[in-house]
């Protein structure tokens, strides 16, 4: 791991704290100051148009045992488990590839940018016009295939694929950059090495390329958890949680606690529970990062 | 030996994995796409049933139109685009130096900062919207650039990003600085953060965009319009019951374009790479 | 002597300036920027009436009005004036935060009489106005001309029951050409709502602890609109919930007939094809949702009796005949209506104006509308098909009874 540069001389703490300021005061002034109110109203009634009133446990219980909620938790899970590592290696191998292609790179590297530069409300328009069962583009598709339509958005089964193959594709762009970096980061003297020796290409991505980018793959698989235990927007514009609650998440269950139905006392609830999870998971996730990242 | 220069000849393999590109992007691409040829549709043809890529007539009007119909637009762009890049000066600044310290310093209470900083990405956003918002109201903060801009200069995500690339730095590499007398710091601003420029690049481009595209907290924070920015005010072309979705795509599309050029330019950026040159010696 | 005029004089620029300076200043929170003009009209004139006040028109976008009027007020920054509908009224007015305007209302001269009975009551409590609406909308039934002439039915008119409704939606129904007959939205206030009423069935039960659309006369209503996706004379819900039948589906040619806002008709009289409007079949008796946006002043704002003024002006007769003929709200003062209807010769609009006669009120409820969302999320699961109707009733009576409990 990484080396000390100091020997724990006084005067090179202080330069760490420096360092380190900035950001720490701002994550308490601007973050931990309003988790903290939010804990505080989690045990409250609150409407935020009037004074909260003492609930006690109330929120916390009644998120346990409200079978919408349940089942929120379930498909954020469920989406958790499926879009990630999915996420990850599509945007790994798309990197490779890029990372490989002797020409258009810039012009590749764009397109899979593309959709960070349109209009997220626009982004989900589409692809929720693009799952239309009558008139989207995808069973136009299917039909000139002779294949039949798919009720994307409207089935039970389907609808939460549909939601996860949104976010791969549209999302793909991110980890392929941050991979491209990790890459970049890799010393050529190893796949210099690797070509005297005469590996083949899968060997050296085996061997060589995934041990390096460990760390990049550490990170990203961390915030993909983290920021796919809180999807909410495709949820928002295409199904408000349906058909039949299976698309519903957590987050959105906060969002409807709070903003529609007035409720932020549960609202506050719901979201420490999820919070609470988030970080036992990634807890895990840093303990694990000894067995398998590999770190010079 | 750095990578050649000059593209390696194409291979046959080659061909597959452009087929793979292609097909991966197609669906990256198309509601771009869609986005631009719609901010040319009229008004009619805009809700059609059966949307047809390129339209049928083109109707440039629609881009003058949307100052018509909002004429802050123009303050709209300046405040996106002064936050934009003070917020991600900020990030990129702060978020370096503490990842720079995290990874490669030792102080007391190390883990315990980090965790915290790990923390808050791992609060659901809109859980800290409505206390901030009261806070921010009691210090008068709202509806100016203190509390548009300030709260957002943090990053845990950076601090995160960076800690990685500076843990996967080889100690040699300051090996050299350490002999030469550099303090910590010095280490940090010399050493490590022109080493770590690719990682500033491609976090700095999602930062800008993140920045760019926010909303929900602009959109509580300010009261007046000539305050909005430019994703509040794109989202007045839609109604209650009924959208103006040409106008309201002409002005994403315009709202695009900056961040379009700013990452072209910056591919090449990240194309010509650091050479590492400075080991091999 | 000289000294002393000119001190006077003086002192009066002075008093001048100062009340220039100390000019209140209140702030009018809306979410339609396509009335900004006519608005903008309004405030010009009470501003020169009124020198003192300085009115600022805040528009936000309708998607995220109520989340940025929310953390306003939490954070003490509400809006001093602000647009209100039917279903928020009840949650913000037991929160005590809007003032009553019964007073200033009497003290501007305002005529309440002189305003749909059933809207009033929508924003009054216990006896007290807290708002009166601006304008008002009912829900007719939109036909595409063209599509009857080419399957040779006769037009809809207001002797069509339920069974006409049903006859001619067959007989418009082309798969061929892609068509459906009649377009059953899953929407509430322009869809099912009136269909439950207009069989004599109710939303809720008089003391709102129970939901009462999955059994008699609401169970009758669904099962009937449900038919028109069964028996495909209508999209499927799938469809519908991606393309917008309104805006898109009718508007497009590709449905013959469907059930709309008043708010529509401006927008389908520049249609390509010819489109008209008929009061809602009958069924057991004719109904139709009157809905319509008031405003409302906050009661902790710095300047409120300047926004109470402000909010009366609004609703002055003099205030509403300047807005009359701007667009695509009915004003809601008695007699203002004929200049809304005068603007679309296409159509007989008179027919929207007219529902007022029959209409009901929007269902909002001290219960909030949960247990409507409840309900909407079942009738969507049944509509495409993921939940089969039987099922679907026990379960959005289930739903919407629990929702109801919470709401306490």
């Amino acid at each position: 791991m990484g080396t000390t540069l100091q020997k724990g001389r006084k005067k090179d703490v202080w330069r760490a704290y420096f360092l380190v300021g900035p950001t720490i005061l701002g994550l308490l002034l601007f973050f931990y100051i309003a988790l903290g109110f939010s804990f505080f109203i989690s045990f409250t009634h609150w409407s935020a148009l009037d004074t909260p009133t003492y609930a006690g446990l109330d929120n916390y219980i009644r998120a346990l045992v409200d079978p919408q909620i349940g089942q929120s938790l379930i498909n954020t899970l469920l989406y958790v488990v499926i879009s990630v590592p999915i996420g990850v290696v599509v945007s790994f191998v798309y990197a490779l590839i890029l990372h490989a292609i002797p020409r258009f790179k810039k012009t590749f590297r764009l397109f899979f940018f593309l959709p960070f530069l349109t209009l997220p409300v626009a982004l989900a328009l589409v692809w929720k016009w693009m799952f239309n069962k009558s008139f989207g583009v995808f069973n136009t598709v299917l039909h000139t295939f002779n294949l039949p339509g798919v009720d994307w958005l409207g089935s039970r089964g389907v609808a939460l694929w549909s939601i996860v193959f949104f976010s791969v594709v549209t999302g793909m762009g991110y980890g392929i950059i941050i991979f491209l970096a990790g890459l970049k980061n890799i010393n050529q003297e190893y796949f210099d090495a690797a070509k005297m020796d005469g590996a083949s290409g899968f060997t050296v991505i085996r061997r060589i390329t995934v041990p390096l980018v460990t760390p990049t793959i550490f990170f990203l698989v961390v915030t993909d958890i983290i920021s796919a235990f809180q999807v909410f927007d495709p949820i928002y514009i295409m199904t408000k949680g349906g058909p039949a609650d299976t698309t519903r998440s957590i987050m959105f269950s906060i969002y409807q606690e709070g903003f529609t139905y007035y409720r932020f006392g549960d609202a506050s609830a719901v979201a420490w529970i999820l919070f609470v999870i988030i970080m036992a998971v990634t807890a895990v996730q840093l303990y694990g990062q000894k067995k398998w990242v590999h770190y010079e | 030996m750095k990578n050649t220069d000059h593209p390696r000849p194409f291979q046959l393999r080659d061909i597959g994995l452009y087929l793979m590109l292609i097909l991966g992007t197609i669906l990256a691409i198309f509601p771009f796409l869609w986005m631009i040829s719609t901010s040319l549709k009229g008004p009619v043809e805009v809700l059609s049933v059966n949307p047809t890529l390129l339209p049928v007539e083109w109707r440039w009007q629609n881009y003058p139109d949307v100052f018509n119909f909002l004429p802050t637009f123009g303050r709209m762009y300046f405040n996106t685009a002064f936050r934009t890049v003070t917020i991600v000066v900020g990030q990129l600044l702060f978020s370096a130096m503490a990842a720079f310290a995290f990874a490669r310093l030792d102080f007391p209470g190390k883990n315990f900062l980090f965790l915290m900083v790990l923390g808050v990405l791992m609060i659901p956003g809109q859980v800290t919207l409505i206390p901030n918002f009261i806070l921010f109201s009691q210090i008068g903060w709202v509806n100016n650039y203190l509390g548009l801009i300030v709260p957002s200069m943090f990053s845990a995500v950076g601090v995160f990003l960076f800690r990685q690339y500076f843990l996967s730095m080889p100690q040699t590499l300051f090996d050299a600085a350490l002999i030469d007398g550099c303090t910590s710091i010095g280490m940090f601003w010399r050493v490590g953060l022109p080493l770590a420029q690719n990682a500033l690049v491609s976090f700095g481009i999602f930062s800008t965009l993140w920045a760019w595209n926010d909303f929900l907290w602009p959109l509580i924070l300010t009261n007046t319009e000539d305050m909005y920015l430019l994703s509040v005010g794109i989202g007045m072309f839609q109604g209650q019951f009924q959208s103006n979705f040409a106008l309201m795509m002409s002005a994403a599309s315009m709202a695009t374009v900056p961040i379009l050029i700013l990452f072209v330019i910056l591919q090449k950026r990240i194309i010509d790479g650091i050479a590492m040159t400075g080991l091999k010696t | 002597m000289k000294k002393g005029i000119s001190l006077a004089v003086s002192l009066m620029l002075a008093l001048a300036v100062a009340g220039g300076a100390f000019a209140q200043s209140i702030t009018y929170g809306i979410w339609d920027a396509n009335q900004r003009p006519a608005l903008e009209k309004l405030i010009t004139a009470f501003q020169a009436d009124n020198p003192a006040i300085k009115v600022t028109l805040q528009v936000v976008p309708w998607g995220d009005y109520w989340t940025k009027l929310t953390a306003a007020t939490a954070g003490g920054q509400a809006f001093d004036v602000f647009w209100m509908n039917g279903p928020n009224f009840p949650v913000y007015s037991s929160k005590g935060i809007l003032r009553d305007l019964t007073g200033d209302f009497k003290k501007a001269g305002v005529d309440v009489a002189m305003y749909p009975k059933a809207l009033v009551s929508l924003y009054a409590k216990d006896g007290k106005n807290y708002g009166l609406p601006k304008d008002f909308d009912t829900i007719g039934l939109y036909y595409n001309k063209d599509l009857f002439d080419k399957a040779k039915v006769a037009y809809p008119n207001d002797t069509w029951t339920w069974d006409d409704l049903k006859k001619a939606a067959k007989a418009l129904t082309d798969p061929k050409a892609g068509v459906w007959g009649f377009a059953a939205i899953t929407g509430d206030q322009a869809g099912w709502w009136n269909f439950v009423l207009a069989n004599g069935g109710q939303l809720l039960s008089a003391d709102q602890t129970k939901v009462m659309v999955a059994q008699g006369p609401g169970r009758e209503a669904l099962k009937y609109l449900y038919s028109f996706v069964q028996d495909g004379t209508s999209p499927d819900g799938s469809t519908m919930a991606s393309i917008e039948p309104e805006t898109q589906l009718f508007p497009g040619g590709k449905v013959a007939m469907i059930t709309a806002g008043s708010w529509m008709a401006k927008t389908y009289s520049t249609a390509p094809f010819k489109i008209d409007v008929a009061p809602l079949p009958k069924a057991k008796i004719r109904a139709t949702i009157i809905h319509g946006v008031a405003n409302v002043v906050w009661n902790k704002g710095k300047n409120q009796e300047a926004a109470a003024k402000f909010a009366a002006f609004l609703s002055t007769k003099k205030a509403q005949q300047m807005v009359a003929d701007s667009g695509s709200v009915i004003p809601a003062y008695q007699g203002l209506a004929t200049q809304w209807v005068a603007s679309i010769p296409s159509m007989h609009a008179q027919v929207l104006v007219d529902a007022a006669q029959y209409a009901v009120p929007y269902p909002s409820s001290v219960k909030g509308m949960e247990w409507n969302d409840q309900i909407a999320a079942v009738l969507a699961d049944i509509w495409n098909g993921a939940t089969p109707f039987d099922e679907g009733m026990t379960k959005l009576e289930t739903a919407g009874n629990a929702a109801l409990k919470r709401a306490q």
